[in-house]
């Protein structure tokens, strides 16, 4: 299989590399489904299994990365719809373990945060088809056509999700309401 | 805002690695253990047919063979004329035909399997556009495509989504009462904003009901329902 411009010829030296080049990627795109690092992780580990199991299946249409983010999409959506999530899983609502630093005054570390994790976590409130978008193609710094060849919905859905989930992010934060217009 | 979308998503995920080295190597070892490929549903269909089908030919293949030597044997005085070697050629001859079925049976068994997993994907994929489909026609309740803009420029904060909110929340509008003890009540999936003008609505008691073709009009930012026209169940004059 050709993988940037190389002929791999073993499939298990191609999925060391991909999993070098985008597990970290797909593992923080599972993160912002499930808003948990070990779920995130298991779901990373499955796209990995299943595209294994159905590289031989993988025509070439799209690029290999697309590939992999169209299933760990379908993945996450699978994971929010499955019974087991929906009844018993408690998410840790994004918050990850402090790291100290001795220079901050405790006052300053919580504001400073707080500040920060303001736009990221109104994002992770939105409905999931506008998080969707939203995360694909800021954080993921993915093009439109990308995001529509992987959603299988086209280019002016994905804009128009996307100006909805920015004015959606502009009611909650108002200075974001420059970026809408 | 690229850089202001990362900035605070990491500062909520974290700067570590979600996906640790530990589960990679972890992943990669489950993928050696896996080398060959899963087996299919119609992989476990097709092997115990082709295996009863491939015995029963060897099956028939044997007796043919037996009875065949049971005739040699009682004509040996009548057909010892005949030359030697032609009984071995009719049996080989028999035998190529046999694997050339098995062999052709297993060219379609994995012909039929290809075939299977390509209809899944296509299935999958359509399943998965039919969802966005829906979801699309779910979020596109306006049919004129400028009403949000146009309804910004008349001073509306909001969109259609929130015109719709608004009359839901306004039964007064509603001209007829209910009946048997039921209050009429907009049905929220009913309401179609038609323009930035114009919306088309249903309305229920849970007994009886109704549609209504609504002008609105937005006034200091708060929107002002007019009545165009109502249908309402049963009215014969509109049918």
């Amino acid at each position: 299989m050709l993988y940037k411009n190389a002929y791999i010829e073993d499939y298990e030296t191609l999925f060391e590399q991909l999993m070098k080049d985008y597990s970290e990627s797909l593992a923080r795109l599972a993160y912002t489904y499930v808003k948990d690092r070990g779920r995130a992780e298991d779901i990373v580990q499955d796209v990995f299994m299943k595209a294994y199991q159905n590289i031989e299946d993988f025509r070439g249409d799209s690029e290999i990365k697309t590939w992999l983010y169209r299933i760990t999409i379908n993945r996450c959506r699978d994971e929010l719809r499955s019974w087991y999530f929906r009844k018993f899983f408690v998410s840790n609502d994004g918050f990850e373990k402090e790291t100290v630093n001795p220079n901050e005054t405790p006052e300053l570390k919580l504001i400073t945060k707080q500040d920060k994790q303001r736009l990221g976590k109104a994002i992770l409130n939105l409905p999931v088809k506008f998080r969707e978008v939203i995360i694909l193609f800021y954080y993921q710094d993915l093009s439109i056509e990308e995001i529509s060849g992987m959603m299988h919905v086209g280019q002016n859905t994905v804009k128009t999700r996307l100006f909805r989930a920015r004015k959606k992010l502009a009611e909650i934060i108002p200075e974001f309401e420059k970026e809408v217009r | 805002m690229h850089q202001q979308v990362k900035e605070s998503m990491n500062e909520i995920i974290g700067s570590n690695h979600i996906f640790s080295e530990e589960k990679q190597k972890q992943t990669l070892l489950k993928i050696k253990n896996k080398k060959t490929r899963k087996k299919t549903f119609q992989w476990y269909r097709l092997t115990p047919v082709l295996g009863l089908t491939a015995f029963l030919l060897a099956g028939t293949l044997l007796f043919s063979i037996y009875n065949q030597g049971d005739n040699h044997a009682s004509n040996i005085p009548e057909k010892s004329n005949e030359p030697a070697n032609e009984e071995p050629v009719v049996i080989a001859g028999e035998e190529t035909r046999v694997i050339e079925i098995v062999s052709r049976l297993e060219d379609k068994a994995i012909e039929l399997e290809e075939e299977n997993s390509e209809l899944r994907n296509e299935l999958e994929f359509l399943a998965y556009k039919f969802e966005d489909t829906l979801e699309d026609a779910k979020l596109e309740r306006t049919i004129y495509p400028g009403t949000d803009n146009n309804l910004e420029i008349l001073g509306y904060h909001g969109t259609s989504e929130d015109v719709i909110t608004d009359l839901v929340n306004r039964p007064d509008v509603i001209p007829v009462d209910g009946i048997l003890g039921g209050t009429m009540r907009f049905n929220p999936n009913g309401i179609y904003v038609l323009s930035h003008k114009h919306v088309y609505a249903e309305f229920d008691d849970g007994h009886t009901g109704g549609y209504l073709l609504l002008e609105y009009h937005i006034v200091n930012g708060e929107i002002q329902w007019d009545i165009i026209d109502m249908y309402e169940y049963g009215d014969e004059s509109k049918e």
